[in-house]
């Protein structure tokens, strides 16, 4: 095997973005990519970047996002450029596009199908799930990522698309979106791998379900608020759930205490963002009807330390390389927790990139995880 | 050709349609995440409500799982 063609991460913290991107093709060096992806904070110019790229390695299909931070093996903050490159013994073939929604996301994600289908020679429905995977980067700060994941389904119903909505610093002004040469604030990359041997997908937190259930009695899913749990004000129900007087409510409350939907045992978590009244806003939309598990956190280093051994000791491989996607409320957690360099540490046995997320996509829309692709 | 009456009705459906595990766990979290259904586990109160059968029926069928049977 050629450490050329397998899979090799590069880390920037240049603030300029040529800058940046001529250290990150240096730490490629002699790397011969089918695939780069890279994140960037926001005030970087993806294009500057992505085209640098595009030049360096002309046969590779280049994407990228904005992020709330970025981090690989080799580093991490916020700030700069992480990127990851691989090679044709990680993957035998990509496919990728950019999606763009000005027009709906519907109308965008059909037209980025047509793309794809193009490229791989067959509609992207027909490509057998068990060899293919998706990977989305998501536009992150108009919350659309439901209806994305929607219209992903739509396309492709058994492929597994795994993703981040593009960060912004956690401002939710604008994120831009980089794929096919063109960078696009409202537009989300989409990009198809082949992987030569078995991958898993990782969708990872540090919560498990308490006993406690509420179901959403009054919801706008639209707005991603909740108005009522158990048919009292969702504000008071969620302070009297989390034992904490209403009036005391703040931000650490939040992120230390998100609802879970159970599916199969697996929690998809819902956060919540901040009080509107006496409704709810959360970082993700639930239904009324559903009812939900107030979740209990665990150790949050100790799930990143396990999470690329869990993910691919199923497929009875070694974890080699990874794609990741890690939720703006983890990074705050373990930067007020002091944790920073012993979660990224915890990251780094294999090569990898990734960014903190306005949410991460795996089958839908979730929160608070570690979410990604695992190459074996 | 059968109605379909009831949500533990489409749900046999849906599994007569895709016999592979991983397949009907995909399809399943999907619906979950977009109708609040879990047809592995429908809720009594669900089961006869013809607008959430209705709803399910359509996200299913935009997911390209078309069942054999007509709604109410």
């Amino acid at each position: 095997m050629s450490a050329a063609s397998q899979a090799r991460s590069a880390y920037s913290a240049q603030t300029d973005s040529a800058s940046a991107a001529a250290e990150i093709i240096s730490q490629l060096g002699d790397h011969r990519p089918r695939l780069i992806v890279f994140f960037a904070t926001v005030e970087h110019d993806g294009a500057i970047i992505g085209n640098a790229l595009a030049k360096r390695f002309p046969t590779a299909h280049i994407a990228g996002c904005s992020s709330n931070g970025e981090f690989t093996d080799r580093g991490y903050g916020t700030g700069g450029v992480a990127a990851l490159s691989i090679g044709e013994e990680i993957v035998s073939a990509v496919a990728s596009t950019l999606a763009i929604l000005d027009h709906g996301v519907e109308v965008g994600i059909l037209n980025a199908a047509t793309a794809l289908h193009s490229q791989v020679g067959l509609p992207i429905h027909a490509l057998p799930a068990s060899s293919w995977v998706g990977i989305g980067l998501l536009e992150g700060a108009k919350g659309q990522e439901e209806l994305i994941n929607e219209s992903l389904g739509h396309i492709a119903p058994l492929i597994p698309f795994v993703g981040g909505s593009a960060g912004d610093r956690i401002r939710f002004d604008g994120t831009w979106v980089y794929a096919a040469g063109q960078l696009h604030h409202n537009a989300c990359a989409l990009i198809l791998v082949r992987p030569v041997r078995p991958f898993a997908i990782l969708k990872t937190c540090h919560f498990t379900a308490s006993p406690i259930e509420v179901e959403i009695t009054k919801a706008d899913p639209h707005k991603r608020l909740i108005h009522e749990l158990d048919g009292q004000p969702a504000v008071d129900r969620y302070a009297q759930l989390i034992g904490v007087a209403r009036k005391d409510l703040s931000f650490p409350h939040f992120w230390a205490n998100p609802l879970g939907l159970m599916i199969d045992g697996e929690p998809w978590l819902r956060s919540v963002v901040r009080p509107e009244g006496s409704s709810l806003f959360f970082a993700c939309a639930m239904l009324e009807g559903m009812r939900m598990n107030l979740m209990t956190a665990g150790d949050i280093v100790q799930n990143a330390a396990t999470a690329f051994d869990a993910a691919t000791a199923p497929l009875g491989v070694p974890p080699r390389a990874a794609i990741l996607f890690n939720c703006a409320y983890r990074m705050l957690e373990v930067q007020l927790k002091g944790l920073e360099a012993a979660y990224h540490h915890a990251l780094s046995s294999i090569p990898h990139a990734g960014f903190h997320s306005n949410g991460e996509s795996y089958l839908g829309h979730i929160n608070q995880t570690l979410t990604g692709i695992v190459f074996s | 050709m059968a109605q379909i009456l009831t949500l533990e009705k489409l749900a046999e459906a849906v599994r007569e349609k895709l016999v592979v595990p991983t397949e009907f766990m995909i399809i399943n979290t999907r619906i979950i995440l977009q109708t609040g259904v879990n047809l592995r586990r429908i809720r009594a109160e669900q089961n006869h409500d013809r607008v959430l059968l209705r709803k399910v029926h359509s996200a299913l069928h935009k997911l390209g799982v078309s069942v054999e049977g007509e709604l109410p």
